[in-house]
């Protein structure tokens, strides 16, 4: 059995008619309570604003204060898709490598094919002495990767592959840790096949190779996410590029490359690939013509996306 | 002081009538019914302090969950989660005509999901909005919630039925 869309909704209907105790809401304490709010919010009006100011540096302060580094980013150089680490080795099952990056969190999977295939997802954290651990977890010593300290991250010390859900924290250039989370493990001897994956995973910064050209992106533009699924979304056998922008004004563009072809409109095919341009802002027609289309063989893809 | 209390009698209206399934979509993002309550005060709160905002658009329902689903985020993001005890599996039972363990087993597995992909989850497939609507609500792209939808998905799958991926393997 599999859980699949409808099963989820029927499941969360019958959640959300669990028996539920009376209802705390008092409607009469919420208005009087937004009613002082609101005088509140009119008397520091100028106060207020200087502390939402705070608020959101504070905020900013966290996020870049967090656990986790970046495993890739968006760039608004001349490839919007770098990685900062990046696989080596891979077992012959693994189709591809997708990168998701962007506001909403940076992702770098490798995955086999099929519904079950098995799903590797590469991550960074930041320099410690030592590796991060969650609350509940244990950190258990794992074989050496490439000289240095290696744990298995798992919520049952008498089991480093934590029931099938392997987490593997290795120590990398800097101090800081890179992480390998596999599941769907169908290797003979999966322990082994994730080491020789940690070690087989280089650390810097290095532009992705991407399957077109953009010759004069409006410079008011700044790219937002990209999302690179290779193998597709849905589909082993084929993939898909989305590039996201947005500029001054409200203005936002996508672009989408595939060798499938897309709803959408304006689109163009050209070299065994399908382009759709959507755009608010900017004329998609124009954006449409400066793209080229460089083919469904990766090694003529390219670094240099946008051009001037 | 007439406008006013016409606005307040419209806003009671409205909650009263909408309470009910605003609490079950906040129940089903955090977990557990008083979980739900003080989310529930939180974005009815919210309404009312945009209650003209409210009266503008087309769709309030939509903007009314939109408010309790960014309450949500942000108070996952707070500390108040740290007060909030967790799930031990007994508070609550399921309806008596349902399948008791698989929600049970349903409600620990929406539980261990990180609060964005639950929110996605919960508005594709309780909610049943579209991966635009749900972009929009959380004013993410597109693909990033068919990303968080495979991805919560997944997860569910793994930990429901661990054992169904070595039986189609």
């Amino acid at each position: 059995m599999t859980l699949d869309a409808d099963d989820l909704a029927a499941g969360m209907r019958e959640l959300a008619r669990t028996d539920a105790p009376p209802m705390r809401l008092d409607v009469a304490a919420v208005r009087a309570k937004a009613r002082r709010r609101l005088r509140r919010r009119t008397a520091a009006k100028v106060v207020g604003g200087i502390l939402a100011c705070g608020v959101l540096l504070a905020g900013v302060a966290v996020v870049n204060g967090g656990d986790e580094v970046t495993v890739a980013s968006v760039s608004q150089g001349d490839d919007p898709l770098v990685a900062h680490a990046a696989f080596g080795w891979l077992p012959e099952s693994v189709l591809g490598v997708s990168h998701v990056v962007g506001a909403h969190g940076d992702q770098v999977m490798a995955r086999s094919g099929g519904e079950w295939g098995m799903r590797l997802w590469l991550a960074m954290h930041e320099a410690a002495d030592d590796p991060p651990v969650e609350d509940g977890r244990t950190a258990l010593p794992a074989p050496p990767v490439n000289g240095r300290r290696a744990y298995w991250i798992t919520k049952d010390a008498g089991d480093p592959l934590n029931g099938g859900e392997a987490f593997l924290r290795w120590q990398v250039t800097g101090g800081r840790w890179a992480e390998l989370h596999g599941y769907y493990l169908k290797e003979a001897d999966p322990a082994a096949v994730l080491l020789r994956i940690a070690a087989g995973v280089t650390i810097g910064t290095r532009p992705v190779p991407l399957p077109l050209r953009i010759d004069g992106l409006p410079e008011s533009l700044d790219v937002t996410e990209v999302h690179f699924w290779r193998p597709g979304f849905t589909d082993d056998t084929t993939w898909e590029l989305a590039m996201f922008y947005a500029g001054p004004g409200g203005a936002s563009v996508t672009i989408q490359v595939s060798p499938l072809k897309m709803p959408g409109n304006p689109c163009r095919s050209a070299a065994g690939l399908h382009v759709c341009v959507d755009a608010k802002g900017v004329d998609p027609d124009d954006l449409l013509r400066r793209i080229t289309l460089l083919g469904a063989d990766e090694r003529r893809w390219t670094t240099q996306v946008v051009t001037p | 002081m007439a406008g006013s209390s016409a606005r307040d009698d419209e806003f009671t209206d409205y909650v009263s009538a909408r309470s009910a399934w605003l609490r079950q979509v906040a129940f089903l993002l955090c977990g557990d019914w008083h979980g739900a309550d003080e989310l529930l005060q939180v974005a009815v709160t919210r309404l009312y302090l945009n209650w003209s905002r409210v009266r503008a658009v087309e769709n309030p329902d939509g903007y009314a969950r939109t408010v309790l689903v960014n309450a949500y985020l942000a108070e996952r993001r707070s500390s108040w989660v740290r007060r909030v005890i967790p799930f031990t599996g007994d508070e609550e039972r399921p309806a008596a005509d349902g399948d008791l363990d698989g929600v049970l087993d349903l409600r620990r597995a929406l539980a261990d999901l990180p609060p964005r992909q639950r929110a996605v989850l919960v508005l594709r497939y309780y909610c049943d909005l579209s991966v635009e609507e749900t972009a929009v609500t959380l004013r993410c792209s597109q693909g990033n919630v068919k990303s968080q939808s495979a991805r919560g998905i997944d997860r569910l799958r793994r930990m429901l039925h661990p054992r169904a991926e070595e039986v189609s393997s």
